[in-house]
């Protein structure tokens, strides 16, 4: 039923409170793949991209590629690694902009039926974060939303 | 010959009452109520006065009465109203089969403007049995839990879960009292109370019983409060290691609607949450 899980991380242990949850669903409902993407905000140099057949969002460039982008793609590279060693397939993205609305706009990918995401990141445990990413993915995701509570 | 008026029901003779306060505006005071001029301005004060005073009567505001000509003219407007104003919460209409030709064909028009319409068949004594409510629209009448089943299907045919419970929450009737003070007593509140408890009930027993999850056990509950409240505290107490609710978008318009029970559910639930979006929500951020 789940045919890809998207599992947005921002580098933050707490994000990382939904992988367990991920993996389980992964191993038990015919999953083919988890995604694991990050998402990059804006920085000077870098620049959007089109592609026509892909949801609009924004990608990395290849010619702007940077530090900020090669740490989170050498993050989501050790997290995947682990997640193999269990036997799952996995799939890492870094993306462009605004967290919230890139990974909305990514889950609308063919075959992404499911976002299993922390409510919280990595700004801490406040209420303040809790209106922000996690619940802006919830209210506007058309996929259904596995939120994850970090222990308070 | 006597003859004798049997067709109250249709119309009725005019109270002596009535006729003398409607006199003026069949008389001087003829202006358009909507116009800018003077003579509207008496039409204006009387049809506002009247329309606080229903409202007073029925526990509504004043914004919400909308006088027509006619019984029929109020059917037709209510029910294309209605459906044409919630079609992306669910496109199907049931009447039962013996309405009146206002409500059969304002169901009949929306049958052609795409709706599925259904009659629900009455007994002998013209009353809808609600069983047969129940198996015309799968569940509890909401596409809202359909849509969570095979979420629940999926998770519970996976791993590791023992027990799966359908929990419905029944929130207590009140109700509003107008100026002919309350028209329900406390025992008939509960009363009402404990007709919805035993209806969601019977609704879940059938629900379980219908469904089939390898070995999984299912059980269901039912809670009276408030939904949200009740739900966490049923998760907190019970060690539930998952809460599968279903929602409706940002164009809901009922209770379910954004920033209100899924959303409280989140804040309140030490749990993990799936929350899983009904049909016919309004994508986008």
């Amino acid at each position: 039923m789940y045919k890809k899980i998207l599992v947005p991380l921002d580098g933050s242990k707490l994000a990382e409170c939904a992988l367990p949850h991920a993996e389980e669903l992964a191993k038990g409902c015919g999953t083919e793949k988890v995604i694991l993407v990050s998402v990059t905000e804006r920085v000077q140099g870098y620049r959007a991209f089109e592609d026509p057949s892909q949801p609009s969002g924004q990608k990395l460039a290849p010619e702007a590629v940077g530090k900020k982008e090669k740490q989170a793609q050498r993050y989501l590279g050790r997290i995947a690694k682990a997640m193999e060693a269990k036997g799952i397939k996995v799939d890492t993205e870094v993306l462009l902009g605004d967290p919230a609305e890139e990974i909305v706009i990514y889950a609308k990918h063919p075959g992404c039926d499911i976002i299993v995401m922390s409510s919280h990141g990595r700004s801490g445990v406040s209420r303040w974060t809790h209106g922000s990413v996690a619940d802006r993915v919830f209210r506007h995701s058309t996929i259904p939303v596995l939120m994850v509570r970090v222990p308070e | 010959m006597r003859r004798v008026y049997l067709d109250n029901a249709a119309t009725t003779p005019l109270l002596p009452e009535v006729r003398e306060a409607m006199m003026p505006y069949l008389g001087d005071i003829f202006g358009n109520p909507s116009s800018l001029h003077d003579w509207g301005d008496g039409a204006r004060e009387a049809i506002g006065h009247a329309r606080s005073q229903v409202a007073q009567l029925i526990g509504a505001d004043p914004d919400e009465i909308i006088f027509t000509g006619s019984g029929t003219e109020s059917n037709n407007f209510a029910i294309k109203g209605l459906a044409l104003a919630q079609q992306n919460k669910g496109k199907h209409v049931l009447v039962s089969a013996i309405e009146h030709f206002s409500v059969l064909h304002s169901a009949r028009t929306l049958e052609k403007w795409g709706f599925e319409v259904s009659e629900v068949p009455v007994d002998k004594y013209g009353v809808v049995d609600p069983d047969d409510v129940l198996r015309l629209v799968p569940l509890d009448g909401s596409d809202l839990a359909e849509c969570v089943l095979p979420h629940v299907e999926s998770i519970a045919q996976g791993r590791g879960v023992q027990d799966v419970v359908f929990l419905r929450v029944v929130e207590p009737f009140t109700t509003s009292t107008g100026a002919l003070g309350p028209t329900f007593t406390e025992q008939d509140r509960q009363n009402i109370n404990l007709q919805n408890k035993a209806a969601a009930e019977k609704y879940l027993n059938q629900l379980v019983n219908h469904t089939k999850y390898g070995g999984v056990k299912i059980r269901w509950e039912v809670m009276v409060g408030s939904a949200a409240d009740s739900i966490a505290e049923y998760a907190g107490k019970n060690g539930v290691d998952l809460i599968i609710i279903a929602t409706h978008g940002r164009s809901g318009v009922s209770r379910w609607v954004w920033g209100s029970v899924a959303d409280r559910v989140l804040r309140s639930a030490c749990v993990p949450v799936l929350m899983v979006r009904a049909p016919g929500c309004v994508p986008g951020i």
